[in-house]
C-alpha cells in the first residue's frame, strides 16, 4: 500500500514538473519574441554568412571554392526551410518573404561568383548582403 | 635532455588533445554571440579539469588503478552500474559528434556530402585503434591538433576592436539586452565542453597504458597544469576569431562551415587548409579517446583485461566493446542528423553526468589506503571541492536551461 | 574468537576490502572482479569464506532488478549466460588494493565469454601484436 501511494505521489510530481517546464517554456518563448522575429533573425544570420563567404573569396589567394560552396549550400538549405516555415504562419510573411527570396537569389549569385573567382561580382554580392542585412534588421525589434 | 623532450612532447600533446568538436562549436557560437563575454567560463572549466585530471593522474601513478576500477569499489556494483550506463551513453554521443565532425571537415575540403564519409571515418578509426600504438596515436594527433592555433593568429590579423574584446573578457554577466537564461545555457555547454567526462577515464587509463609510476608524478603534473590551460587558450582563440568577424554582424553560428570563415577571411586558401587539417586532427583524436574510453569503462567495471599494451587477442572483450561502440556511433551519425546538434545534446548530457565522474575521483583522492602520503593536500581539496560545487550547479541547471531557452535559440 | 594472520591482516572487511575488488594474476593480468564470495558453514556454526566467485552470474545474485535484468541481457548478448567461476581461497596470494591470485586460480576463473570473443577476435589479422 505504501509503495502504491509513493508511486502515485511520484507520478503527480512528474506531472507537476512537466507542467511547470511547459509553462516556463511558453512564457520564455513569448518573452523572446514571435516566430516572425525568430525567422527574421535566422535569415539575417544566413545573409551575414554569405557576406563573410564573399569576404573570404576576396582574399588573395582566395579561400578554396569547394569549402565556400559547401557553406553556401548550407545557407541555401536554411533559407529554403525558412521560406516553408514562413508559408505556415497565419500572416503569410509579406515583406519578410520578399527579403528571403532576395537572399536566396544573392546566395545563388555569390556561389557563381565564387566558382568563377569573379572579384567584381563578389564585391557586389558583399555590398548587396550588407543592404539586405540592414533591411532585415528593420523587420525585427530584436536585431 | 631526453626527459625535457618527453616533457615538451607531453605538454604539446595535452594542448592539442584538449580541444574537440564540443570546444569548437561552443566557443564559436558564444564568440559570435557574446564575444569574449564567456571567457570566464573557459577559465573556470580549465581550473576544474586541471584539478581533477591531476587527481586521477595521481591515483593512477601511485595506486596503479584507473578511475573506473575504483568507482565500483567505492559506489558498490548497483550504483556503479547506473553510473556506467550513463557515462557510456554520454561518451557514445560524444564520439558520434566527433565522427560527424570529421565527416564534415572532409566535406568542407572535398565538397562531397558528409554522410558519405561517416562510414569510412568510423572504419578508419577502428583500424587505427587496432593497428597503431597508443603513444604514437596520441602524439601524432595531439601535435597535429596544435594547428588550431591558427584561430588565435587570425585574431591578430583581423585586428578587431581590442578594447571591446578586453571589456567582454573581464565581464562575468550577460551583456545588456541579452536574455539571462540563454547566457547561462551557453555558459553550461561551454563548461561541459571544457570538462568532457571521458577525458578523465581516458587520461587515467592512458596513464596505465603508458606505465606511469610515482616517479612520473612531476611530468604528469606539468602536462596537465601547463598543457590544459594552453589548450583552453586555443579554444578561446576560436571564440576570439568569431568575436572579431561575426559579433559585429550580429549573426549566429550553426554549422562548422561558418566556424572556419574567420580564418578564411584572414589567410585565404592557406588558412582554410590549416584549419581543416586541425579540425580533422583534433576530432579524430577526440573520437579515438572517446572510443577507447567506452572500452575502458566497461572493461574496468567488470574487471576484464583491457587496453592496447596487451595484444588484442588477449583483451578480446575490450576490443569487442570498442568496436561495437564505434558501430553504434556510426549508426547515430549515419541517420543524417546534424553533427552540431549531436554535439549540443552530448554537451548537455555531459553536464548532467559530470558529478558521476568527478565525485568518486575526489573521494578516492582522499583515501589513504590508495594514495598513502600522496593523498590530497589542502590546496587540491579546496580547488576540488569548489570545482565540485560548480559541477553540481551546472548539472542541476543544465536541463531546465535547455528547456527554457529552446537550446539557446 | 581467534584471529589468524591472513596476508598480513588479522581481519578483513568483506564489504569494503574484498567485494568488488580487482582480481589480478601474476604479471598484472586482469582476471575479473570479486563479484561475490562463497560462504560455508563450519561445524562450529560460524560462516567461513571459502572462495571468491567471479562472473556476471555471481554479480547478478547481488544486484536487485531492474539492473539485474540488464546484466542478464548483457550475458545473453555475449553468448551466455555462463555460470559463475570460483577461486578457492588457497589460491589468493595477497590482498592489496587488488586481490592477487595464483596462475592456477586465474585459470579456474577463466571466462567462457572471453574464450568465445577471443576465438572471434583472433581471426582478425594483427590480433597477436602487442601494442605500444
Amino acid at each position: 500500500m505504501g509503495d502504491r501511494a509513493r508511486a502515485r505521489l511520484r507520478r503527480r510530481g512528474a506531472a507537476l514538473l512537466t507542467l511547470l517546464a511547459l509553462a516556463s517554456c511558453s512564457s520564455w518563448a513569448a518573452s523572446t519574441g514571435t516566430e516572425h522575429d525568430r525567422l527574421t533573425a535566422t535569415a539575417h544570420s544566413q545573409v551575414q554568412t554569405t557576406r563573410l563567404v564573399a569576404d573570404a573569396a576576396l582574399q588573395d589567394p582566395p579561400a578554396p571554392a569547394v569549402t565556400l560552396t559547401v557553406v553556401l549550400d548550407d545557407t541555401r538549405t536554411e533559407l529554403t526551410g525558412l521560406r516553408q516555415d514562413l508559408a505556415e504562419l497565419p500572416e503569410g510573411g509579406g515583406e519578410l518573404r520578399a527579403l528571403i527570396d532576395d537572399a536566396l537569389a544573392l546566395v545563388g549569385r555569390t556561389q557563381g561568383a565564387v566558382e568563377d573567382a569573379d572579384r567584381d561580382a563578389l564585391r557586389e554580392a558583399r555590398r548587396h548582403a550588407g543592404a539586405l542585412a540592414t533591411a532585415l534588421e528593420d523587420q525585427s525589434e530584436l536585431l | 635532455m631526453k626527459r625535457l623532450l618527453a616533457l615538451t612532447m607531453g605538454i604539446l600533446t595535452a594542448i592539442g588533445g584538449f580541444v574537440d568538436i564540443g570546444d569548437i562549436v561552443t566557443n564559436a557560437t558564444t564568440g559570435a554571440r557574446y564575444g569574449l563575454g564567456l571567457a570566464w567560463v573557459v577559465v573556470v572549466g580549465v581550473i576544474c579539469i586541471c584539478a581533477y585530471a591531476e587527481m586521477s593522474g595521481r591515483i593512477v601513478a601511485v595506486a596503479g588503478r584507473p578511475v573506473y576500477d575504483v568507482i565500483r569499489e567505492r559506489l558498490g556494483p548497483r550504483a556503479a552500474l547506473l553510473n556506467l550506463i550513463a557515462s557510456f551513453l554520454v561518451t557514445l554521443l560524444t564520439m558520434a559528434a566527433q565522427i560527424g565532425g570529421v565527416a564534415i571537415a572532409i566535406q568542407l575540403a572535398s565538397g562531397i556530402p558528409h554522410v558519405v564519409w561517416v562510414a569510412p571515418v568510423a572504419v578508419g578509426l577502428w583500424l587505427v585503434i587496432w593497428r597503431v600504438g597508443f603513444e604514437k596515436i596520441e602524439q601524432v594527433l595531439g601535435l597535429a591538433g596544435l594547428t588550431i592555433a591558427v584561430f588565435a593568429v587570425a585574431i591578430w590579423w583581423l585586428d578587431p576592436d581590442w578594447t571591446a574584446l578586453a571589456d567582454q573578457a573581464t565581464s562575468v554577466m550577460p551583456p545588456a539586452g541579452e536574455p539571462v537564461p540563454t547566457y547561462f545555457y551557453y555558459a553550461v555547454t561551454l563548461f561541459a565542453a571544457a570538462m568532457t567526462p571521458y577525458s578523465v577515464f581516458f587520461f587515467s587509463s592512458g596513464g596505465i597504458e603508458e606505465r606511469w609510476s610515482a616517479k612520473d608524478l612531476g611530468t604528469q603534473r606539468a602536462n596537465v597544469l601547463i598543457g590544459f590551460p594552453l589548450g583552453g587558450l586555443l579554444s578561446l582563440g576560436i571564440a576570439g576569431a568569431a568575436a572579431a568577424t561575426m559579433l559585429p554582424l550580429g549573426m549566429d553560428v550553426d554549422s562548422l562551415g561558418q566556424v572556419v570563415l574567420p580564418v578564411g577571411i584572414a589567410f585565404g586558401l592557406a588558412g582554410i587548409i590549416v584549419v581543416l587539417f586541425g579540425f580533422f586532427a583534433v576530432m579524430v583524436g577526440a573520437a579515438f579517446e572517446a572510443a577507447m574510453s567506452c572500452g575502458y569503462m566497461v572493461s574496468q567495471y567488470f574487471g576484464w583485461p583491457w587496453g592496447k599494451r596487451v595484444a588484442p587477442g588477449r583483451a578480446p572483450r575490450f576490443h569487442a566493446v570498442v568496436a561495437v561502440s564505434i558501430l553504434l556511433a556510426l549508426l547515430i551519425v549515419q541517420t543524417g542528423v546534424d553533427p552540431v546538434m549531436v554535439t549540443e545534446i552530448s554537451l548537455i548530457s555531459a553536464a548532467v553526468a559530470l558529478p558521476l565522474t568527478y565525485l568518486p575521483v575526489l573521494i578516492v583522492a582522499n583515501d589513504k589506503e590508495y594514495l598513502g602520503e600522496h593523498v590530497n593536500g589542502r590546496l587540491s581539496n579546496a580547488v576540488g571541492l569548489a570545482a565540485m560545487v560548480v559541477v553540481l550547479v551546472a548539472a542541476v541547471a543544465a536541463i531546465p536551461l535547455m528547456i527554457t531557452t529552446g537550446m539557446g535559440a | 574468537m581467534r584471529h589468524t594472520d591472513w596476508h598480513g591482516r588479522d581481519r578483513i572487511d568483506l564489504g569494503t576490502q574484498l567485494l568488488d575488488r580487482q582480481i589480478t594474476a601474476p604479471g598484472a593480468r586482469a582476471v575479473g572482479k570479486v563479484d561475490d564470495v562463497e560462504l560455508t558453514r563450519r561445524d562450529d556454526g560460524a560462516l567461513e569464506v571459502t572462495a571468491l566467485l567471479v562472473g556476471v552470474a555471481a554479480l547478478c545474485e547481488r544486484t536487485p532488478s531492474p539492473e539485474r535484468g540488464l546484466l542478464r541481457l548483457g550475458m545473453r548478448l555475449a553468448g551466455g549466460p555462463d555460470p559463475a567461476r570460483r577461486i578457492g581461497l588457497e589460491h589468493v596470494v595477497d590482498v592489496q588494493s587488488d586481490v592477487e591470485v595464483t596462475e592456477e586460480g586465474a585459470n579456474e576463473a577463466a571466462s567462457p565469454a572471453e574464450r568465445r570473443f577471443g576465438r572471434l577476435v583472433r581471426r582478425i589479422p594483427g590480433a597477436g601484436r602487442e601494442g605500444g
